[in-house]
């Protein structure tokens, strides 16, 4: 099966499961149009727009030929693979280690993984943009940033 | 209040400062490929919510045609775009460089920019209040008439596939239903998540859609970056190099303005099209793809152009042309402040400000750019190995400090893979982007008119105006599916491709 034909099933499902959701929210009348009644009519519409596009990709002619490959190389998705697992990682470990220590973290994994920098540039240069970053964005902005445990 | 005392707000010391790091910041990150405006307006909008909206937007809209100018930067030294409006600059700007006229090219997109940008300051000057006034009659219907007929033209001018255009727009409208219903306070789609009960934030989505999934896509695509090496020199055109500029600068101008009014248009496809006139129009279009100074001019006049030109239907009627524009809208609409067509009575101070502002903004670009050229060369050459783990961190920055949760962040992040699969499978992120700001103005007004008519539907297709709307909506719906209209956008989006 095609990317195409995968994709509209896909929306499909997600348009049949936001009718659905929407059952336990009142719909409302014409006279008084209920929470449930727009998104009914996204999910409606999103369901009818993914048949036509699934339709389209059964009857096309291009269908049946040859697709570019889905990932331009292994090594590029295994990349974008690890800096995903990394962010998620990054993004629930930051309230328990806070912003310095996690991000310092996050950056070496990158350094290391993803495209190899020598070992002092790991250490030291993830330390350094960490800082630098707090320094910038807590000092001198004064945005909000993860504390921690440890307070910074 | 006119455009004299917009000067006397602009220019106060905090506004002048906000306004130099807008376009300085917007116009390192048009010259750093792969961070685009619109993830940079969204990781520095947690930063504006301590000032005040009037140089909270004067910032932000800085960056936008700042980035304009960066742009063009990459795409003549480089060959590759800085941000998607300055990709038609490459076809000759790079060829220009190749031939050692790196420092015209450069010189004569700075200035066309200048010249497209200022020209649609003075458009967006004289139009957007008389707009405003004609959008006073506009009452429930109309609005979501207007709102219904700027997504679906939206759709009609997107890149590909319509349908997939339409899909996303409608899963932006359902994205933006997400939290505690406005009329009952009856939670939608939270799954019991506190985070959501505020709905999905507009600026975490962004971000993902626009910033994430682009490093993801660089990364996995790494390619050598070929900078340019050799000398520039001799930035300013010479008496021949005017002639041949000064009519697509002009005409650039122009076509850049009315696009920047139509949804979905903006500066990408002002300067396509501009690129694309100005070839018809040459005596000469052998010359176009070899270096003709034409082919920087014109579009680079346009994509600035483009920028003045969206700001009308956003600050008039409350309708975002551009991703970007639907990033002010949201930013906007956080500050508290009404936008629509009392904007420019209400808050007169935003307006004008904000358009006194965009003068200082195109005079202090072209300063910037033609002597801080060497700068912009030395940061093209920073490893994007370096680059990519920055754009990352500024991005977890940004997300988390909208409201200090983590759960913005993961929003971001599995919006950032979205955003990945979009691209490859050739969904356009821009249209879910504006359906998503527009979604709960557009369904307040939908449950309005149905409260006005006593839920009588054709209350959209009975008032003239609405009925005018509805119908312009439904025919461009159905004209793409038209087999010599299909031909034609068809022809169109595989000349924009090539």
């Amino acid at each position: 099966m095609n990317r195409e034909k995968w994709g509209s099933l896909i929306w499909l499902g997600a348009g049949i499961g936001i009718c659905i959701g929407t059952f336990n929210l009142s719909l409302g009348t014409m006279n008084n149009p209920g929470p449930g009644m727009f998104p009914f009519a996204a999910g409606a519409i999103l369901a009818i727009l993914s048949s036509i596009l699934l339709f389209r990709s059964i009857t096309s002619k291009e269908a049946t030929t040859q697709e570019e490959p889905f990932f331009v190389s292994a090594g590029g998705a295994r990349n974008a693979g690890l800096v995903l697992i990394a962010l998620l990682a990054y993004a629930f470990s930051m309230d328990y280690l806070g912003f310095v220590i996690s991000t310092t973290l996050f950056l070496a994994f990158l350094l290391w993984a993803v495209e190899p920098q020598r070992w002092y540039i790991v250490v030291f240069g993830s330390l350094f943009a960490a800082l630098l970053a707090y320094t910038v964005f807590k000092v001198m902005l004064d945005t909000s940033l993860p504390a921690g445990l440890f307070g910074f | 209040m006119n455009i004299f005392d917009g000067f006397s707000v602009a220019l106060t010391l905090a506004n002048l400062g906000y306004c130099v790091a807008g376009v300085f910041i917007g116009t390192l990150v048009g010259v750093l490929p792969g961070l685009g405006p619109v993830a940079a307006m969204s990781i520095l909008f947690p930063v504006t919510l301590g000032i005040s909206p009037v140089s909270a937007i004067i910032m932000l809209s800085g960056i936008y045609y700042g980035a304009m100018y960066g742009g063009s930067t990459t795409s003549i030294l480089m060959n590759i775009p800085g941000e998607a409006a300055s990709v038609v600059t490459c076809i000759d700007g790079y060829k220009m460089a190749r031939q050692g006229r790196a420092g015209v090219a450069l010189g004569i997109s700075a200035i066309g920019s200048f010249i497209g940008g200022t020209l649609a300051i003075i458009g967006l000057q004289t139009a957007a209040p008389r707009l405003a006034k004609v959008a006073l009659i506009f009452g429930f219907p109309e609005y979501f008439a207007l709102m219904c007929c700027g997504l679906v033209i939206l759709t009609f001018m997107a890149q590909g596939s319509m349908i997939k255009a339409l899909m996303m727009a409608v899963v932006g409208i359902f994205l933006g239903t997400i939290g505690t219903d406005l009329v009952m306070g009856t939670p939608r789609f939270t799954f019991g998540v506190v985070a959501f009960m505020d709905g999905i934030g507009l600026i975490p989505v962004i971000m993902g859609l626009f910033g994430i999934s682009e490093v993801l896509l660089n990364i996995e695509e790494k390619g050598s970056k070929d900078v340019f090496s050799g000398k520039i020199s001799q930035l300013l055109p010479n008496r021949k190099d005017w002639a041949d500029s000064i009519g697509p600068i002009s005409r650039g101008s122009v076509i850049g303005f009315l696009l920047g009014l139509l949804p979905g248009a903006g500066p990408v496809a002002a300067s396509f099209v501009s690129y694309s006139v100005e070839k018809k129009l040459s005596k000469h279009p052998e010359n176009f793809g070899n270096g003709a100074i034409q082919g920087v001019a014109g579009p680079e006049a346009a994509n600035n152009a483009a920028v003045g030109g969206a700001f009308i239907p956003l600050l008039t009627l409350a309708i975002p042309s551009t991703p970007a524009m639907a990033l002010l809208l949201g930013a906007l609409l956080t500050y508290g402040v009404q936008v629509g067509p009392l904007l420019i009575t209400q808050r007169p101070d935003i307006f004008w400000g904000v358009v006194a502002s965009m003068y200082i903004g195109n005079i202090m670009l072209l300063a910037l750019n033609l002597p801080f050229i060497g700068l912009w060369v030395k940061i093209l050459k920073i490893p994007y190995a370096f680059l990519f783990p920055l754009i990352l961190i500024f991005c977890v920055i940004g997300a988390y400090s909208l409201s200090n949760n983590v759960a913005d962040v993961i929003v971001m992040v599995v919006f950032g893979l979205i955003g990945y699969f979009f691209k490859k499978l050739k969904y356009a992120a821009a249209p879910l982007i504006m359906a998503m700001v527009l979604s709960p103005l557009m369904e307040n007004n939908f449950r309005q008119s149905l409260l006005l008519s006593h839920g009588e539907f054709s209350i959209f297709f009975t008032r003239p105006l609405s009925a005018f709307l509805m119908f312009t909506a439904l025919l461009l719906l159905i004209l793409p599916n038209l087999r010599w209209v299909r031909a034609k956008r068809d022809e169109r989006i595989e000349a924009e491709l090539e």
